[in-house]
């Protein structure tokens, strides 16, 4: 899981990328590339990326802000959905 | 959870609305500020990164929290004297303390009891509660090592407030403890011709100039005076003549060992007997390897050790590779081997006559030691009466 975070962390900031990882708490989500964060709350994440849109829904959902450009969200996540378009 | 950088370096938190988290995260995703935000709808941040927040006035400074962390436990403790003060003498303690001898650990005697060992000790004021800086350890090795025939080594070892002893006691001092119980006889434990014969106890069954087979016996175990038979354990010092061949032998295609990397493994801090673990990787080791320890001490220009110890652990893999040796090495390398071949047969021996052969072979080269010594050929064989 070290390995992977670094990874992300080392790849250009323009590029999208995400990778997730099984832990003890639900699943660790690490996406790079992200331009803002539009919707917050402890049972959805948006997250707006370069030509798209990002959901994440569950429960119980943190967040960390790298320096890069990259995010990772940990908790019980039960949906991703990929949206077309910034909107 | 809290990141352990910002635990170390001091982090902030923010409260914010939940309606402005997205917004407020965005901005500093857009800052390149490293936070983390958790469901209670607070925001973490460096401490170093806090003056950046308030320039981008993404909140107002009545929503962020007093200093967090570790960083944060200093600054709140920095006008407290109390604390501080308490902090200073617990440190003074630890170090006047570190001056005293506050234990004595002895290893190696058998015989000699610990007691007066540690009152021999005494003379030279090694004793508990003394300071460690008066104590001239080389000076108390020699004295006693001259005034006590029955140690035959001695180490002192100073090492925080801790003497360690090291002794080794005299092979007499031991042998004498040795009881011998039963009855027994002495045997050959060589083919060999007698050289010298000294019953201490027995009867002695060969004299000089005889030649005996491996087994025969040498010393019995049967003492008859009169018409009466007793046993007894035989003892004595048999000296025989023995003809030996030793032979050593190299292959021509030599498998080399050599290093190939050398990673850091760990890092270790002690601290009198605390041990903390700053790293440790794990990885899989597909070849044969050494972990190698770096010790470094740190000490004051008087020559006093600190007790303070950084152990760096490494890892050095190696690999094998066959090498074909040429001629010489391949001589130098045999007679190497016959050296300490030899040098291991005669260690208790008195060598009267050596002759070494050599040939090249199809695989390698082969030297052959012809040796005739003396040495102790008597061996105890214990026996029953019914």
């Amino acid at each position: 899981m070290t390995d992977n975070k670094s990874n992300v962390k080392n790849s250009p900031p323009s590029s999208f990328r995400l990778e997730s990882v099984k832990n003890r708490r639900g699943v660790s989500i690490l996406i790079t590339g992200v331009v803002s964060i539009s919707e917050f709350s402890e049972e959805m994440i948006a997250v707006k990326s370069h030509g798209m849109k990002l959901l994440i829904r569950g429960k119980r959902l943190n967040m960390t802000v790298f320096e890069n450009n990259s995010i990772e969200i940990s908790g019980r996540a039960e949906d991703i959905a990929f949206c077309y378009g910034k909107n | 959870m809290v990141r352990i950088d910002f635990l170390i370096f001091g982090y902030r938190k923010i409260t914010l609305s939940p309606e402005d988290l997205s917004e407020v995260t965005s901005n500093l995703l857009r800052a390149k500020i490293p936070s983390s935000i958790t469901n209670d709808g607070k925001i973490t941040v460096r401490e170093r990164d806090i003056p950046r927040v308030i320039a981008l006035g993404i909140t107002r400074e009545e929503n962020i929290s007093k200093p967090l962390g570790l960083l944060g436990a200093i600054k709140q403790i920095h006008h407290k004297r109390a604390v501080v003060s308490a902090l200073v003498l617990s440190m003074l303690l630890v170090i006047v303390s570190s001056l005293l001898v506050w234990d004595i650990r002895i290893e190696g005697n058998e015989s000699i009891p610990s007691v007066s060992i540690e009152e021999e000790l005494t003379k030279y004021g090694i004793k508990k509660g003394m300071f460690v800086a008066k104590i001239d350890e080389s000076r108390a090795e020699v004295e006693i090592l001259e005034e006590n025939s029955e140690i035959s080594w001695i180490n002192i070892n100073k090492r925080g407030g801790v003497i360690y002893v090291k002794l080794a006691e005299s092979e007499a001092t031991k042998e004498e403890k040795v009881e011998k119980k039963g009855y027994s006889n002495v045997i050959a434990t060589y083919d060999c011709v007698i050289e010298e014969i000294t019953v201490k106890r027995g009867t002695a069954q060969v004299k000089k100039g005889d030649v005996v087979k491996k087994g025969d016996l040498l010393i019995s175990g049967i003492v008859s005076s009169g018409e009466s038979i007793d046993f007894c354990y035989a003892e004595g010092i048999v000296k025989g003549r023995v003809r030996e061949q030793i032979v050593a032998e190299s292959d021509r295609n030599y498998e080399k060992i050599s290093e190939k990397s050398e990673k850091s493994a760990y890092l270790d801090i002690y601290f009198f007997n605390f041990r903390i673990n700053i790293f440790k990787i794990y990885r899989k080791l597909q070849n044969k390897c050494d972990i190698i320890e770096e010790i470094k001490t740190f000490s004051f220009p008087n020559g006093k050790k600190l007790p303070l110890l950084l152990v760096f652990g490494k890892e050095k893999t190696y690999e094998k590779k066959t090498v074909e040796l040429s001629d010489e090495e391949l001589v130098r390398m045999t007679s190497e081997l016959l050296s300490a071949k030899t040098a291991a047969r005669l260690a208790n021996s008195d060598l009267l006559k050596l002759k070494t052969e050599g040939e090249f072979t199809e695989s390698g080269y082969k030297m052959t030691s012809s040796v005739v010594f003396l040495c102790s050929v008597g061996e105890d064989s214990v026996f029953y009466v019914q």
